[in-house]
């Protein structure tokens, strides 16, 4: 029968002790790298996502618009504007007729027009925005 | 240390190496943890996006094509630009009928000629068939096309549906009520008023701001469309008389001997026939005189009778008229009746006048009292 003596046994424990503590800051920074990956990799999935929408509501809204206001767009006109666009509370705004409050119509809240001179967002009488030559 | 307590040691170290090698790779992006739904995004963004953008596109150009097509179609009265009414034009705008010969468009023919014309034009890169217009509807099948990207392929069809907010179907009622005009004005003769009281409203000149319908009997009109402003229809009637005209405002002058009968002169009428009456009873019947005075009781003593004046025995010296005898004094054609060869003379008499054009009979307007 094989015995132990003191001196092998305490060498042991210290081996285990060394592989628990090792093992132990290994998993934490594993844990930590992994972690801050997968939340930058949502960030920027959500970030994509949100990207998406708008463009999309904002293709929306250009449809809206050559309906009411036959307004014809150029594809370089519908780049454009989906690029231009922008968003307000929550929604997309990429003309003048997507403001639903006189103040954010008349003030051009999000600035849709600021790099387009000549033009403003005006409020009609039956409570609708619209886009107008500029009075200034 | 024993060879188990080397190994073990030796394997911490191991991973601590490895772990190091994937710190550095991490840190250099040559190892990342990927974005969650890039691929999914991308496809969207890249293919499905801007097939929309393409489609939206697609609908704006037609929108704009469908009422283009609408006003071209309207200023050329419904026919292809550059075709002509088989009924001639008059200052280039095409006559819809040419007395009794009809020549109105047919606009689903129309329609399917020049929509393939345009969208041929405006989006030579797709091509379209089965194009229709239904209601407000513009619609047309197009080919399948596709876009390939890093994240895959996507195919779209190039189809489109657009409301134009405008429907052709507007040409039937412009038809129909040109067909109605055309039955109540093409023989009368005072063809301005008529025209001014049997028209619709908006049915205007061909300035299509004013109502100026007094040159001659092909008259050209612009009617604006109800629904699209931009749509103007510009089209002519040609009211030539296609049998006698009917006689408007007789007028009776009485004198101690005789009676003037007056009517506006008639130069497409071959002659005039003065009716008399005594039986009052037919004083406010209108249509075939031979109908109306089918009607005079035979048996109380109710006398009628007619006289023809031709034109070619008309007067043309005024200052004296004699009895039964026609005069043409300025506009105006004046039938003399001696009341000494009336059934009464001294009774009520009411009158009608007619005229006569290649054998056929205008119809009575009204009565005029004596």
């Amino acid at each position: 029968m094989k015995r132990f003596n003191k001196r092998g046994m305490l060498d042991d424990l210290f081996d285990f002790l060394f592989t628990i503590t090792a093992a132990f800051f290994l998993l934490i920074f594993l844990g930590a790298i992994l972690n801050g990956g997968v939340n930058e990799s949502n960030e920027q999935a959500v970030t994509k996502v949100a990207e998406f929408r708008q463009t999309e509501s904002a293709v929306n809204n250009l449809r809206i618009q050559i309906y009411q206001q036959d307004n014809f767009l150029s594809i370089e006109e519908i780049d454009d504007q989906v690029a231009g666009s922008k968003v307000l509370a929550g929604r997309v705004i990429t003309g003048c007729s997507d403001y639903i409050t006189k103040t954010d119509c008349t003030g051009d809240a999000v600035r849709i027009y600021t790099n387009t001179p000549g033009f403003s967002c005006d409020w009609d009488d039956d409570g609708e925005c619209y886009t107008a030559p500029s009075i200034t | 240390m024993n060879k188990k307590g080397s190994l073990m040691h030796w394997t911490i170290f191991g991973i601590m190496v490895a772990l190091g090698v994937f710190l550095f790779f991490s840190k250099t992006g040559q190892v990342d943890v990927g974005v969650k739904g890039e691929w999914s995004t991308d496809f969207l963004v890249n293919n499905v996006l801007v097939a929309e953008k393409e489609s939206l596109y697609v609908d704006s150009v037609a929108i704009k094509t469908g009422r283009e097509i609408a006003q071209e179609l309207a200023e050329n009265s419904g026919f292809p630009p550059g075709k002509s009414s088989d009924c001639a034009t008059i200052n280039s705008i095409n006559l819809w009928n040419k007395e009794n010969k009809k020549c109105f468009p047919v606009i689903k023919e129309s329609l399917n000629e020049h929509g393939q014309k345009k969208l041929t034009e405006k989006i030579p890169q797709n091509s379209y068939f089965n194009i229709e217009f239904k209601d407000t509807f513009f619609l047309a099948d197009g080919d399948e096309k596709d876009i390939i990207t890093p994240a895959g392929k996507y195919y779209y069809q190039t189809d489109f549906i657009v409301d134009l907010g405008y429907s052709f179907q507007e040409y039937d009622s412009l038809i129909s009520t040109a067909i109605n005009l055309l039955a109540t004005c093409q023989n009368v003769n005072d063809l301005s008023t008529c025209l001014t009281s049997n028209k619709l409203l908006n049915w205007k000149d061909t300035s299509c701001n004013t109502e100026n319908f007094f040159a001659g009997r092909e008259i050209g009109f612009c009617v604006i469309s109800t629904s699209l402003n931009s749509v103007k229809y510009k089209f002519a009637l040609d009211f030539t008389p296609t049998g006698a005209l009917s006689v408007d405002n007789t007028q009776v002058q009485t004198q101690t001997d005789r009676y003037e009968i007056s009517v506006a002169k008639d130069d497409t009428a071959d002659s005039y026939k003065v009716y008399y009456t005594d039986y009052l009873a037919l004083a406010s019947q209108t249509g075939k005189a031979i109908d109306i005075f089918a009607q005079v009781p035979t048996n109380l003593l109710y006398s009628h009778s007619s006289w023809i004046i031709n034109k070619a025995d008309l007067n043309t010296d005024c200052t004296t008229k004699e009895i039964a005898q026609g005069y043409l004094c300025e506009d105006k054609m004046i039938y003399v009746v001696g009341k000494s060869s009336l059934s009464q003379e001294y009774g009520s008499y009411i009158f009608a006048v007619t005229t006569l054009k290649s054998g056929t009979e205008s119809d009575i307007q009204s009565f005029i009292s004596s």
